[in-house]
């Protein structure tokens, strides 16, 4: 298991629109972020399979989940 | 012991007692008196056991006993053997085989009392006979043989009677001893002696069992002195099938040999004088036992050639080593095709071969001459550093002798015209006779190493063959066993005439040379290499030169030349163009750049197969025969001759190569390719030697080329016209420009052998400088010769196409490389990198219009999509991604399932990669805004806190710490959360 989620600063500054610089604490709090949302994201998605019975997360679990999720994952 | 041992016989039966009682004193007193205690104990341990309990735990006794007794027994009776054996002055093999029949006979002896009194009392003896005798069969060999020799004697003493038996006993030992070494020495005889005693005792009443043992050791009696010769018959049993082929060639090439070695030796001497001749004479059997050590040693002497070739490539240089590389690839290259000539080439060497080796293997009883052989042979290997100084002085001796060993090898070429299983045959023999030279000569013991080291690459590349039709015929002749110096040898014995015809021909002069290298291609060129040497009049070059030749290997030779300087580079030229027109590549790049290993081993390989397809094609002959003209108007004028050849055969080659690289179609390209070689070859190889990196420059000139012809699509149906021309006219273009030439590689000749690796370069410039003048040539002069060499060539080289294919690979990912570069140098380079990666994507778009060009750029920019993130970022907002990962998949699905904490389809991760696109999109805008909002453009850890309150999950309930603690490592927690330590000091600081 990948305990660091790798080029995370990368991947911020390629998402950037400007040059942005992140700092090393800054990107753990990023990737706090990014679990956080994942948590949620799977506690959604396990929601909903339960709700199908489903005995699995799968793929249209996830799908229908992302969206309320991303608009929750609003600034 | 004594005491409890007459208890235990009181207990029993008074029978045993008596038995018993005298035997043991009698055996241990007589035999075991050199002894240890112990062993008396085992035998009386035994006997306790037997009287104590009943003929079960006699039983169980014995095989305790017999194998205690053989494991303790076994140094006491080997001294006792040991004497036996030195009476009967058997070999040392026989010592050991002594002290396991005295082992045996011990047993049998502690054993048989225990039979004997059984079978008097009861027929249960042969129940115990039976244990015994298994016991024996698998405990060993040579204990079974003992014991089977011994046991008849025990049972002729147990069945008249105890105290007949243990006198008879002794005598028998001795006796038994020594029959079983003179059995062990005779063999046959000794086998008819066991089965006539085997067939007594069985009579007298022994078991079938015992006979059984009888005749097992009969059998190991036959496996040990197989044993003792299998060391020779293994090696001989490798080479059998060789044999098998050379006994039949044998009787073909025998008769003319024999006939033939004595006039060799008388020539050798005369032309090489004493050393040749002694060394032939004596060295005649040593290189027997050579060729039989070569084919005993097969399996083994990788190792030991590959040491020994390790040494001599250490001392060389690592060319060497590289060479080798490359002419392994170059083996395995052509190993296909040429399989089938190789295979005719390895039988015409075995049956040459194979005369000399009844020769070796009449000399095979010689198996200590052939180890000394071997240790003669790694002793030149060891002096060739000190061989190669040494070779100065005596090079002048030896290039007499090589100069006759050419020029055998030049008739033998002429031969080779005539009938190729013949000129192979003759090329291994003048390869041979090189290395009985150089064995001969220990002086020239590198070149021995180099031909060890061909050997072993052939060894391991035997399959492979045949791309160095030449080397890998001496291997081959070397792996047969024949010890190329018996074929040599025979070879010289054949080419004894040619030698002396060779030789009046060195004593003729150069001319004789010349005309030789114009009918003897190969031959012609090593001669070729040494007339002009002595046309040069550089000793020192001919002595290097004529080191190489001996070493016989061209490679080898081209290696040992690049490290020798501008000399060799003539000199390897010559060779390359003896092997073909793939060598004179390999030999243009040697002088391009000797330094660039790496694209000598690619063109050596690509050339590897080619040449080795030229060499089994006769069609080489033809192409050799026209540059042999030209070489002999070059030879005339010295070494530029090869050189033009060489630039002649290398842009044919290239030609060629790149042609066959593409194919039908891309044939071609290839042609155009060349031309544009030649309009860009100046200024290409100007920036290539400017940047000292040779390999690339034919990969990129290639790139260029074909990026050039691409370009110029419309054009390519005329380049394929244009090739043969340009072909043609290259080569005609020497003549033209055979002067400029000339004195440009003089030049560079010189500045080579002065200088050395340093001036290639400047060979280069001209090399260019030649090139393009032969394409302005081109349009007016296309000689047929030159297209019949060009579609040899092309030909020859179609065979060899998986190696081409790598080399397009890398070429157009070169030419993409470029194309890159390019477009980066194009782009201003203030511009910040997502809006390079912008203008990127339109040019490619722009570029994309011709088709190749959409191609190979289409490829390229799948392949830089995963390397550049903002393209990826904006393909994301474009549309959905496209498989790109933000986070690994192992990562994402990891967490994933941890905080799901149920089961999670794989398919999840598409979806969960292009949400997590999204949130990231999302994520970094929101926190660009709130950096951007604090006028900072640094992210902060306030900014993340507002976004995770702001998202909820920060809240007056859970602080951001909880959140942290929970889900962050304590690495990232540190960073976090501030934590007092010693001192009161606060990590980290807190700030405001």
């Amino acid at each position: 298991m990948l305990n660091k989620a790798p080029k995370l600063k990368k991947t911020i500054r390629a998402n950037a629109k400007s040059n942005v610089n992140v700092r090393p604490a800054s990107e753990a709090m990023i990737e706090l972020a990014t679990l956080l949302f994942l948590n949620s994201l799977a506690e959604e998605a396990k929601a909903q399979a339960f709700e199908e019975k489903s005995a699995a997360i799968k793929a249209h679990h996830v799908r229908a989940v992302t969206k309320k999720m991303l608009k929750k994952a609003r600034g | 012991m004594d005491v409890s041992e007459d208890l235990s016989a009181r207990v029993l039966l008074k029978h045993i007692l008596t038995t018993e009682t005298p035997r043991t004193p009698v055996r241990r007193s007589a035999s075991k008196d050199p002894s240890t205690s112990g062993i008396r104990r085992s035998s009386r341990q035994k006997k306790r056991d037997e009287v104590q309990s009943p003929q079960n735990i006699l039983r169980r006794s014995l095989r305790h006993n017999i194998r205690e007794s053989i494991t303790r027994k076994s140094l006491p009776q080997g001294r006792t053997s040991s004497a036996l054996l030195r009476k009967s002055a058997a070999p040392s093999m026989l010592f050991n085989d002594g002290e396991t029949p005295r082992h045996l006979l011990k047993n049998i002896l502690q054993t048989e009392p225990r039979k004997s009194p059984v079978v008097h009392e009861k027929g249960a003896s042969e129940e115990h006979e039976l244990p015994l005798s298994d016991n024996t069969v698998t405990r060993s060999r040579p204990s079974i043989e003992l014991s089977g020799l011994d046991l008849p004697d025990v049972t002729f003493g147990s069945v008249p009677s105890t105290a007949k038996v243990l006198t008879r006993k002794r005598p028998h030992r001795s006796l038994n001893v020594t029959a079983f070494e003179k059995r062990l020495k005779v063999g046959d005889d000794a086998e008819v002696e066991i089965e006539s005693s085997v067939g007594d005792h069985s009579s007298l009443s022994l078991s079938s069992s015992t006979s059984l043992s009888l005749k097992t050791p009969c059998a190991d009696v036959r496996t040990e002195k197989k044993g003792l010769q299998r060391r020779v018959s293994n090696r001989r049993k490798i080479t059998q099938e060789e044999f098998g082929a050379a006994v039949n060639r044998r009787e073909m090439g025998g008769v003319s040999s024999v006939a033939l070695v004595e006039r060799d030796l008388s020539e050798t001497t005369h032309s090489e004088g004493f050393t040749l001749g002694l060394t032939k004479l004596g060295e005649s059997d040593i290189t027997g036992d050579i060729v039989n050590c070569n084919t005993a040693l097969y399996d083994q002497p990788h190792a030991m050639t590959s040491n020994l070739s390790i040494c001599a490539a250490q001392d060389k240089s690592t060319f060497m080593v590289s060479q080798h590389q490359k002419e392994i690839r170059m083996m395995d290259m052509g190993d296909v095709g040429q399989s089938m000539l190789e295979t005719e080439q390895f039988m015409s060497g075995f049956l040459k071969k194979g005369g000399v080796v009844t020769e070796a293997q009449n000399n095979e009883s010689l198996s200590g001459a052939q180890l000394q052989e071997d240790a003669d042979e790694a002793e030149p290997q060891n002096l060739d550093a000190l061989g190669q100084k040494e070779a100065s002085a005596f090079l002048s001796i030896s290039e007499d002798e090589e100069n006759a060993a050419q020029a055998p090898l030049s008739n033998i070429y002429n031969r080779v015209e005539s009938e190729e299983r013949e000129v192979e045959t003759e090329d291994d023999g003048a390869a041979d006779f090189h290395r009985e030279d150089k064995v001969d000569e220990e002086e020239e013991g590198v070149a021995g190493s180099q031909k060890e080291e061909e050997e072993d690459e052939e060894d391991e590349d035997e399959v492979e063959g045949v791309a160095g039709s030449q080397e890998e015929e001496e291997e081959e002749v070397v792996e047969e066993g024949v010890a190329g110096s018996q074929k040599e040898e025979d070879e010289d014995e054949v080419e004894g005439v040619a030698e002396s015809q060779t030789e009046e021909e060195e004593e003729e002069g150069a001319a004789d040379s010349q005309e030789e290298e114009e009918e003897e291609e190969e031959e012609g060129a090593a001669e070729s290499q040494m007339e002009e040497e002595v046309v040069e009049g550089a000793a020192d070059s001919q002595e290097e030169e004529e080191e190489e030749e001996e070493e016989g290997a061209a490679e080898s030779q081209m290696e040992e030349e690049e490290e020798e300087g501008a000399a060799d580079s003539q000199e390897e030229e010559e060779e390359e163009e003896e092997e073909g027109a793939a060598e004179s590549q390999m030999e243009e790049e040697v002088v391009e750049g000797a330094a660039d290993s790496q694209e000598e081993e690619e063109e050596e390989e690509e050339e590897g197969a080619a040449e080795s397809q030229m060499e089994e094609d006769e069609v080489e002959g033809v192409a050799e025969s026209q540059t042999e003209e030209e070489e002999d108007e070059d030879e005339v004028e010295g070494v530029a001759g090869s050189q033009t050849e060489q630039e002649v055969d290398g842009a044919a080659e290239f030609l060629t190569e790149e042609e066959e690289e593409p194919a039908g179609s891309q044939s071609e390209v290839g042609a155009a390719e060349p031309q544009w070689e030649d309009v860009e070859a100046g200024s290409q190889t100007e920036e290539e030697s400017v940047l000292g990196s040779p390999p690339d420059k034919d990969e990129e000139q290639d790139g260029r080329a074909k990026s050039q012809t691409e370009e110029n699509e419309d054009v390519t149906e005329s380049q394929t016209e244009d090739d043969p021309n340009w072909k043609g006219d290259g080569k005609n273009k020497r003549p033209v420009s055979e002067q400029l030439e000339r004195d440009l590689k003089r030049i560079s000749q010189r500045a080579h052998r002065s200088m050395g690796a340093l001036i290639m370069p400047v060979t280069e410039m001209g090399e260019d400088l030649v090139k393009p003048n032969a394409a302005e040539h081109n349009p007016e002069a296309g000689k047929e010769t030159s297209f019949h060499l060009s579609s040899h060539l092309s030909g020859h080289l179609g065979e060899p196409p998986p190696e081409e294919a790598p080399a397009q690979d890398e070429e157009p990912e070169e030419w993409e490389d470029e194309d890159d570069g390019e477009e980066s140098e194009d782009l201003p380079s203030k511009t910040p990198a997502f809006v390079r990666e912008k203008r990127n994507f339109f040019l490619h778009d722009h570029l994309a219009s011709p088709s190749v060009i959409k191609n190979i750029q289409a490829s390229g920019a799948t392949e830089e999509l995963p390397a550049v993130k903002p393209k990826k970022v904006r393909q994301r907002k474009a549309g959905p991604t496209k498989g790109e990962q933000v986070l690994p998949k192992t990562y994402l699905m990891s967490h994933f399932r941890h905080f799901a904490k149920m089961k999670v389809s794989a398919d999840v991760y598409p979806v969960l990669n292009e949400t997590m696109d999204k949130f990231f999109g999302r994520l970094t805008e929101d926190l660009e805004t709130y950096a951007a909002h604090a006028k900072r453009k640094t992210i902060e850890v306030e900014d993340v806190v507002l976004l995770l309150k702001r998202q909820g999950y920060v809240n007056d309930k859970v602080p951001v710490e909880v959140l942290i603690e929970k889900y962050l490592r304590m690495e990232q927690r540190k960073i976090l959360i501030p934590c007092a330590t010693s001192g009161n000091v606060v990590i980290p600081k807190r700030r405001r």
